[in-house]
């Protein structure tokens, strides 16, 4: 078994913390491996930003992308530069806000930056957002040990924050899960 | 798995030191190696040792031989080109035998070149960047797990033969994490250097006790010395006696040169039945293994020679898989230098075939399962 995610956006959206965190919680499931691959530009916010995991129930032998079983795509350029490495079939979750044109037939269009700033009040916490959905979409995540993760990052109004914004995520990822991915699928099929 | 731990390159770089009981960090921060000086800056004052950030590389590597000659395992970190810059230091550590390690994250070069994105562009750096002729030890993990385990024996060589270790790493394999399961404690083996045994009124400094390398003692254990960047004869004053130099300047070749046996570290996959074989080392490694993997699910007699360990060059290994190969394929990502000494011990046995990325990218197990095939026809 070998399972990919790739988050793909720009330096200050917090893709390398996302990252760390989904890679901790895999790290604590005792029969699964990981591997964490980080890119980014120099410059710290508006450069190139991607995070790689690897998740396998064996030694990882090449920790880079071969192909994902899923997709986040958090800004176009990340999602235009990584949308060639998702297999076919696989779902992309994209920020409905930030990535505007795709061209892909399994999406899901999630408000992540919309839904930090309206519902939680801080845009800075739409990648906590994400990791809320990813959590539920992935089977190889699980919402506890994620949480557990962010938990162990941050304190006080902080961890509040983080987590507030992480429960939003998981709880569109149910609602989505609730209504069928299918028919989200089909509605957004578009060139 | 209570001691599965999730670790970035550098970080088990820097648990690997600790573990060999480093007490000395001395550097200057600088990417994709900071995050060794930033772990050192944490976790050695509250040991009890040193971290001192410097005001440059070069008087880095110069407190870090200091603290050595003082009697502390010591170490430094840094990348290309602050790695420039210790090439001073490094000739003057191998001269004066003193053991200390020096961590070198690859990223593209030259000079400032791409500094968050990986290479192997200074394998021959690592080489023969010091003036003089000095025999040189290079170490090259390829995972995080490697990482912590090579430290720990560049820590143990530098001990045992009175000479800087390079830990040449890149950015992939630094800035990586990975889940992996450290040794504890007891099971580590450490070196430690030899002391002299007899009273400092008759302790000689350079003598050669038959193995090659000198007792050593601590600066401040009563043994006095002198320590020269110069040839010196066996009292450490500076000589330019041709029956002394000669000597002198062998004797730090044979040291390492008479356990080349010892030190052929490298590994093998799948090589007993292949004909075409992959020598690599470092990040381009594990795409390598997953290449071969995948060509030998395509029916390919295909296989791996891992190198761990880059000089001195593991030739013995080298020539026995060409005993056996009708082509080797070296893919790395700079223009070719190990490919270089693949080739200096081929004397026509085999074909040798490159393959070379300098995008300052990860190579890929796509691109050498490309060439894989080209290869195989």
């Amino acid at each position: 078994m070998r399972y990919e995610i790739g988050i793909a956006g720009s330096g200050g959206q917090g893709v390398i913390l996302m990252g760390v965190i989904l890679t901790e919680a895999v790290a604590s499931v005792d029969e699964l491996f990981v591997a964490l691959i980080q890119t980014f530009d120099p410059a710290v916010r508006g450069g190139r930003a991607a995070s790689t995991l690897v998740i396998s129930d064996e030694e990882i032998d090449y920790p880079g992308p071969l192909g994902f079983d899923l997709l986040l795509g958090l800004t176009q350029r990340g999602l235009d530069e990584n949308i060639a490495r998702l297999k076919r079939g696989s779902l992309a979750v994209i920020d409905a806000e930030l990535v505007n044109e795709i061209v892909w037939d399994k999406i899901l269009r999630i408000p992540f930056t919309r839904i930090a700033r309206d519902d939680i009040g801080d845009e800075r916490v739409a990648n906590m957002t994400a990791l809320g959905v990813l959590s539920e979409l992935c089977e190889y995540l699980s919402p506890p040990a994620v949480r557990a993760s962010i938990s162990s990052r941050f304190k006080g109004k902080a961890l509040d924050l983080n987590l507030s914004a992480f429960e939003e995520g998981l709880k569109y990822a149910t609602e989505f899960r609730g209504s069928g991915i299918e028919k989200v699928e089909k509605e957004d099929m578009e060139i | 798995m209570t001691n599965a731990e999730l670790l970035s390159g550098n970080e088990a770089c820097v648990k690997g030191a600790l573990a060999a009981g480093c007490t000395f960090f001395a550097g200057y921060p600088i990417t994709p190696s900071s995050e060794i000086a930033h772990m050192m800056a944490y976790e050695l004052p509250r040991r009890g040792g040193i971290f001192i950030q410097m005001e440059d590389e070069i008087a880095s590597l110069g407190a870090v031989i200091g603290a050595s000659l003082a009697g502390a395992k010591s170490v430094t970190a840094t990348s290309g080109p602050g790695f420039s810059l210790m090439q001073e230091h490094i000739g003057f550590a191998s001269i004066a035998e003193v053991p200390c390690v020096v961590i070198s994250v690859m990223r593209g070069g030259p000079s400032t070149g791409v500094p968050t994105h990986p290479s192997q562009g200074d394998v021959m750096q690592a080489r023969w960047g010091t003036h003089g002729d000095r025999p040189a030890v290079v170490l090259a993990p390829s995972s995080v797990a490697e990482c912590f385990g090579l430290t720990i024996e560049a820590f143990n060589l530098a001990e045992r033969y009175r000479t800087p270790v390079i830990v040449l790493t890149d950015e992939m394999i630094a800035h990586m994490r990975e889940k992996v399961f450290l040794p504890s404690s007891d099971e580590i083996k450490l070196v430690e250097r030899l002391k002299p045994a007899e009273p400092p009124e008759w302790f000689v400094p350079y003598r050669d006790p038959g193995t090659g390398v000198p007792p050593m003692p601590a600066f401040g254990e009563g043994y006095r010395y002198h320590v020269t960047g110069l040839c010196h004869d066996e009292r450490g004053y500076p000589t330019t006696r041709a029956d002394e130099v000669e000597p002198f300047v062998r004797r730090l070749f044979r040291k390492i040169s008479q356990d080349f046996d010892k030190l052929q570290w490298s590994e093998t996959y799948y090589t007993e039945d292949s004909t075409l074989n992959v020598v690599a080392f470092g990040s381009v490694a594990r795409a390598a293994l997953r290449a071969v993997r995948d060509a030998r699910s395509k029916g390919m007699k295909v296989g791996l020679l891992k190198l761990l360990i880059l000089f001195p060059f593991v030739r013995r290994k080298v020539t026995q898989l060409m005993e056996s190969s009708t082509t080797i394929l070296v893919p790395e990502i700079n223009m070719g230098q190990i490919s270089r000494e693949v080739k200096r011990v081929n004397q026509g046995k085999c074909r040798i075939e490159t393959l070379n990325k300098v995008a300052h990218e990860p190579m890929t197990p796509h691109e050498i399962l490309e060439k894989i095939e080209e290869i195989y026809g």
